[in-house]
């Protein structure tokens, strides 16, 4: 560039024709002219502005580009960004903001919320409401009004008058004076005053002279003083009294002394009939409230009612059945919860037998006399009376001297002794109890053969239903001994293998059945009852007759376990076959030419005879009795009863359990050469050709075609060969096959990125605020400085106008 | 004639102390101080044992002397008159060993004097070792004594010497002749086996004793890890100058080796030898033979003794034969095919069975005809099984799988998949293909690879998903899932019985309370239970 800037400045300019000399002829027509300018005035501003960037070189920013570019033109500056505008745009947003800051500043002021818990978001909704309400009802009950706007509040004041303190607290006034005045009317002594001011409103016909305020404060003055000494005089005469009083007592004193005592007594008499009246008074006072009863229900309601409840176990049962436990657990949690209710619960229709302390007792269980005994046992000292046995000796003890069909009152009695809510304590020993009762029974099924069967029987089963009704309760300490019993059954079996099982085990694992769900998926009792049923059912030698029919009874009891959850059972296959194979009346001989040798037999000798001579062979009970004797004498029907037991059991099993397995053929033909060695010597059993029958027709039914388990959708493989790009642009950022991870790489960039630019506008802003606070600051210095210039300015020429004054007078005085 | 103590004493000082020739014969009343034990009561032994054990240990010292003056080897005589006084000397010495002998030999009971008689026997043979030898120095072992020990000690005898357990010998003189030389010594090793090998070869010496105590004094003196051949063995040699001769590894190897294979084909031994036998053939047997595959006949015998555990163990010896050694035996898997019956899940060693099994059929070039009979056979077998027999049959069955997918066809059978969505001739195809199955597994073929397994399908494993016990149920959910996981760890599972299952129970907590039941079912001792009259 040659020359100054001025001149490059005005050269340019006249290049473009702005200044100088412009088009002089063509000038000639004067409207044209015009037009045309008007015309040029935009393009007039963008010439102006282009010739002003070009000659402020850091208006604009440029980037160079460091490659050349594809088409060749090398076109070295593009312009990318106008740093000085875009500051001061930035400059002036700034100021804007803080200017708005500081407007508001010191004036405008948040409201401070003051209600509880509003914005604590860990409470709910009806929670807050909740809260508010209760703050509210505090802040009520606390202040000393109820309610502002409650007119009934202030009872005492029987004439709320003008005077009185209003709503908000303050007295009602005219022209700044109290209303209140009005109230004198009220007082007698003050009705003089009334006639003397009607008198002297006859006399001057206007209104009262307004008193002045002097003589406002005489009165107020006077009327303060006369009150004083009322006061002072009743003080004083008040200790005049307790002074004599004081000097007395020791007189009183001596005469109440000298009263006899009788009299007093008698008061006491007297009062006893009085506090019996207030004893019923308080009773009738803490007396429930009459509250309408429910309405009786119709037998159709009653009927829905146990349908849905029944319905809803039924959903639970299924669910633990599938091994869906959370929604188990929460009934589970709600038989716990049953308390006190369970007594009167949901077995009060069932057998009769619910016991209830007095007033709900049932009275079909006990005869009306014996209602009116037990109500009193039971609240005085019954547990003198009736101990609650914590071992099984105790209870034995207990039950000693009675007959056998006493047990179950007297059980009955012990449980309605000790109810929880009769004494503290009383859970705990019910709870021991229950495990107690339940060894009791096992116990008392040992003793089988000894007394009446039958009458045995009949006790077991009424004490096991009490035990059921307990177990609702004091489940925990009833699973705790069933667990204990399954641990000593197992390590009886394991020390005397030969002859290890007894009726009271049987007895047990019935009473599992019966008191526990045995359909769950996993159960704390049921689980191991059946682990251990299926170890007796397989480890126990079939030597004996005994074994041989204790097993087939364990094997109804594991059937009937199943008959919900139809699940499977591997030892009963084998007990079965074993059982059969040990029964069938043939030479071990015979028994290899036919394939029966698969399974070991560990005893020749119980072989059933070889061909049935009565008729009555379609007996299958089999007798527990009879079995439990020792030294019983089997006979051949018993065996025949015996192999028709274990088969009506196959076909339970079949029917109920193996028919919806997929491997039923397979299980059928296990049996199949045991039915025909069978059929060969008892063509006419019943039972067998049954069975035979039904193994025919489900063989015809089932489907048996190869199993498609894994019928998933395949699993698909990584794949490791390198991806090579056809058209790779090293323009594109990223070529992440990963859609989420180069998602996430975005993100990040984007992240880092915003994050870098407001920190720069932070420190702009932090900048610009300390700018701002130096400026301020200045300003105010300079404000300072010059009022106090100004002021000294003013003092001094005050001072000098006073001083050439002063000379003045002085010269005048001087000059007098 | 009995001499007490005392007098015991004062002759063998005074033989030991001087060498008077006079007092020579007193070794001759000494030496036959010995009574016959043929049939000796063990009341009158109690009192005459501490006599004979001070006499046994008098006349040690005294025939050692004798070795010291040279008294004993006649060759070392340097005129007529003392030859013939050494060759009486001589004889003395034989008499006294042939004494020693017969007390080790025949004493029916467990004595004392037996044990003294073996040490002090075996103190001889090292003094012969040494003065006997051709010259001062010269390389000698007297194995023709060492023999008449050995026939001494196969010979004796007494009742209930064999340890029922493991068919071990009880017999304390053996014990101590194993322990402390046999073991120790290499020489004694070498000659031991070689006379061994000589004396198995004479017709009536050792076939007319017990065999079952013949086999249980050779368990009891080879059952340890201190072979001659052993690569880490520790041993002395017993005489100062051993011959060269016994060196010779390879003679060692091929004198253990016949006397081996003679006891084994001996017959008559009891189960627990053979057990014994089997669990020791590997490490203490096969690596000291030459040619282990020999022992295939032994092994074919065990296997047909019939006892489960003797059959399984005998096939492990095969097999550990077939892979180290290339023996040739074909019916190897046919025979452990026999071994999976019907009795295989009751019995205890079940377990040891299935990790076997797990051995042989590793590897993966077995046919998958083979490999479908196993698999379909064990499932099969789990019909009638406690649950933890299920427990490590399932695992096993699952890794069967894993390695040989072929067999995948018995757990999924794209072919009788009906798929909604298809046409309806596939359908009716996939139908009538349901309706014409039939089951070609025949469960009583003998052989594996005819079985027809793998056109078979393993319902069994899909019933038991419907198993009363929670986990076994579960575990066997495992084939209805992918097979995503590479194998199952088998010691996990093998070692489940009723035992465990219910130990696992016992100590479970109450967490929750368990369920009740809420039907009404009837009285429990009445009709709940049908078919029972309580």
């Amino acid at each position: 560039m040659a020359g100054s800037q001025l001149k490059e400045l005005k050269k340019s300019l006249k290049e473009q024709g702005f200044t100088g000399q412009t088009n002089v002829k063509k000038g000639s027509k004067k409207g044209n002219k015009r037009q045309a300018r008007e015309y040029d005035r935009d393009e007039r501003a963008q010439q102006i502005s282009k010739i002003r960037e070009q000659f402020s070189p850091f208006e604009l920013k440029m980037n160079r580009d460091k490659r050349p570019s594809q088409t060749g033109k090398n076109t070295a500056h593009k312009a990318a960004g106008k740093p000085g505008i875009s500051k001061q745009i930035g400059e002036e947003q700034r100021l804007a903001a803080h200017e708005a800051r500081e407007r508001r500043k010191n004036k405008l002021g948040g409201v401070m919320d003051r209600r509880f818990g509003e914005k604590n978001k860990d409470l709910t909704e009806e929670e807050k409401m909740l809260e508010r309400f209760t703050r509210e009802r505090q802040a009520q009950s606390s202040s000393k009004k109820k309610s502002i706007f409650n007119l009934d509040d202030d009872e005492n004041e029987d004439f709320p008058t003008a005077g009185s303190e209003d709503l908000y607290g303050g007295t009602l006034t005219h022209y700044g004076k109290s209303l209140a005045v009005e109230d004198d009317f009220e007082d007698g002594d003050l009705g003089l005053d009334q006639t003397k001011r009607s008198a002297s409103g006859f006399e001057d016909e206007g209104p009262a002279r307004k008193k002045t305020k002097a003589e406002v404060m005489k009165e107020v003055i006077a009327k303060s003083k006369f009150y004083k000494q009322e006061r002072q005089k009743a003080k004083e005469k008040l200790a005049e009294e307790i002074e004599d009083v004081d000097e007395e007592f020791d007189d009183i004193m001596s005469e109440l002394a000298a009263i006899p005592k009788q009299k007093t007594q008698s008061i006491t008499k007297e009062d006893s009939s009085d506090k019996q009246y207030d004893v019923q008074v308080r009773e009738l006072g803490l007396e429930k409230r009459a509250v309408p009863a429910d309405r009786t229900k119709t037998q159709e309601e009653i009927d829905q009612e146990n349908l849905e409840k029944r319905q809803k176990l039924e959903q639970a049962r299924i669910h633990r059945m599938s091994g869906m436990d959370g929604i188990g657990e929460d009934d589970d949690q709600g038989v716990e919860d049953l308390g006190d209710d369970f007594w009167v619960g949901e077995n009060s229709e069932d057998e009769g037998e619910h016991v209830d302390n007095g007033f709900d007792m049932d009275d079909v269980q006990l005869p009306g006399d014996d209602r009116g005994k037990h109500l009193e046992n039971s609240q005085t000292a019954v547990s003198s009376i009736v101990p609650c046995p914590q071992t099984h000796d105790d209870l034995m003890d207990y039950l000693e001297n009675h007959n056998l069909q006493e047990y179950p009152s007297l059980v009955k009695g012990i449980i309605r002794a000790y109810q929880p809510r009769l004494a503290a304590g009383n859970k705990e020993l019910l709870s021991t109890f229950t495990g107690v009762l339940l060894r009791y029974i096992l116990s008392l099924s040992d003793s089988y053969s000894d007394g009446d069967a039958k009458e045995l029987g009949e006790t077991q089963n009424e004490l096991i239903t009490i035990l059921k009704s307990m177990a609702q309760k004091y489940n925990d300490s009833l699973s705790l001994t069933c667990q204990e019993i399954v641990n000593d059954i197992h390590l009886r079996f394991k020390s005397q293998r030969s002859h290890g099982l007894l009726v009271s085990d049987l007895v047990f694992f019935t009473l599992v059945g019966y008191i526990f769900s045995t359909s769950d998926h996993y159960h704390l009792v049921v689980t191991p009852c059946n682990v251990l049923m299926g170890e007796l059912l397989e480890q126990t030698k079939l030597n004996s007759f005994r074994n041989v029919a204790f097993g087939a009874i364990l094997a109804r009891i594991s059937l009937t376990y199943q008959r919900l959850a139809e699940r499977f059972v591997p030892e009963l296959v084998y007990f079965f076959e074993k059982a059969l194979l040990t029964l069938l009346p043939i030479s071990k001989k015979d028994r290899l030419s036919k394939g029966l040798s698969v399974i070991k037999c560990d005893s020749n000798d119980l072989k059933a005879p070889s061909s049935i001579s009565f008729k009555e062979s379609d007996e299958c009970t089999l007798s527990l009795r009879l079995v439990s004797a020792e030294d019983a004498q089997v006979t051949e029907k018993d065996k025949i009863a015996l192999v028709c037991n274990i088969l009506a059991s196959v076909d339970d099993a079949v029917s109920k359990i193996w028919k919806n397995l997929s491997c039923l053929p397979e299980l059928v033909a296990t049996f199949e050469p045991i039915m025909t060695a069978y059929r060969q010597h008892y063509p006419d059993l019943k039972p067998l050709s049954t069975l035979a029958d039904k193994f025919k027709r489900l063989e015809t039914l089932n489907e048996h075609y190869p199993l498609a388990l894994q019928n998933h959708r395949p699993l698909s493989i990584p794949m490791h060969t390198p991806k090579f790009e056809e058209s790779f642009n090293p323009e594109k950022k990223s070529y992440d096959p990963d859609r989420t991870r180069s998602e996430l790489n975005k993100m990040k960039a984007q992240l880092k990125k915003d994050r870098k630019f407001t920190m720069k506008e932070i420190r702009k802003d932090t900048k610009f605020e300390a700018r701002q606070q130096i400026d301020q600051k200045k300003k105010e210095h300079s404000d300072y400085h010059a009022r106090m210039a100004r002021i000294v300015n003013q003092i001094s020429t005050e001072e000098g106008a006073e001083k050439s004054k002063y000379e003045r007078e002085k010269r005048l005085r001087n000059s007098k | 004639m009995a001499l007490t103590k005392d007098e015991i004493a004062t002759c063998a000082k005074r033989l030991a102390s001087s060498n008077d020739r006079r007092h020579y014969n007193d070794i001759v009343k000494l030496v036959s101080q010995y009574p016959t034990m043929s049939n000796v009561e063990l009341g009158t032994f109690e009192n005459e044992e501490p006599t004979l054990r001070y006499l046994t240990l008098a006349l040690l010292p005294v025939f050692r002397k004798l070795f010291t003056r040279g008294q004993l080897n006649p060759t070392k005589a340097s005129s007529a008159s003392e030859k013939q006084f050494f060759l009486w000397c001589r004889k003395l010495y034989n008499s006294f060993k042939s004494k020693l002998l017969h007390c080790i030999s025949t004493i029916p009971f467990e004595s004392s004097l037996a044990l003294d008689c073996l040490d002090a026997y075996m103190q001889l043979i090292n003094q012969e070792a040494i003065h006997l030898a051709s010259h001062e120095d010269a390389p000698f072992f007297p194995n023709k004594t060492l023999k008449a020990l050995l026939v001494a000690l196969f010979k004796c005898d007494f009742p209930s010497s064999v340890d029922a357990a493991d068919g071990h010998s009880k017999n304390p003189v053996v014990l101590e002749f194993a322990q402390s030389y046999y073991q120790k010594y290499v020489d004694i090793q070498y000659y031991f086996q070689a006379e061994l090998a000589g004396l198995t070869l004479e017709p009536d010496s050792l076939k007319n004793h017990d065999h079952t105590q013949l086999m249980a004094k050779w368990l009891s003196i080879m059952n340890h890890d201190n072979h001659y051949t052993s690569g880490d063995a520790d041993l002395e040699i017993f005489v100062p100058q051993p011959p060269q001769a016994m060196e010779n590894e390879n003679q060692f190897r091929t004198n253990l080796e016949k006397n081996w294979l003679f006891f084994l084909n001996l017959g008559g031994l009891s189960a627990t030898q053979y057990k014994t036998t089997l669990l020791i053939l590997h490490k203490r047997v096969i690596p000291h033979f030459h040619t282990p595959t020999k022992l295939m006949d032994f092994l074919t015998d065990s296997y047909d003794l019939g006892d489960h555990v003797l059959s399984l163990l005998a096939l492990n010896g095969l097999f550990e034969l077939m892979k180290r050694y290339n023996l040739e035996y074909p019916r190897f898997y046919t025979k452990l095919y026999h071994l999976v019956t019907p009795g295989l899940m009751h019995v205890k060693h079940r377990s040891r069975f299935l990790r076997l099994t797990d051995l042989f059929l590793s590897s993966t070039h077995i046919s998958a005809n083979l490999i479908a009979a196993f698999i379909k056979r064990l499932a099969r077998l789990t019909l009638d099984a406690p649950p933890g027999a299920i427990v490590s049959v399932l695992p096993f069955i699952y890794n069967l799988l894993k390695k040989h997918p072929t067999c995948m066809i018995m757990l999924h059978d794209p072919d009788y998949i009906s798929n909604t969505f298809a046409e309806p001739d596939q359908v009716a195809l996939v139908k009538e293909r349901r309706s014409q199955y039939q089951d070609p597994y025949q469960m009583d073929e003998p052989n594996p690879e005819l079985t027809n397994a793998i056109g078979s399908s393993l319902w069994e494993l899909d019933s038991l998903t419907n198993h009363y016990h929670p986990n076994v149920a579960t575990l066997a959910k495992i084939f209805s899932q992918p097979f995503r996981k590479h194998s199952y760890n088998m010691e996990d599972f093998l070692d489940w019985s009723y035992d465990s299952l219910l130990q696992a129970e016992v100590t479970r907590r109450l967490k929750i309370s368990p369920a009740l039941e809420f039907e009404e079912q009837g009285a429990p001792l009445g009709n709940y239970i049908t078919c029972v009259n309580w």
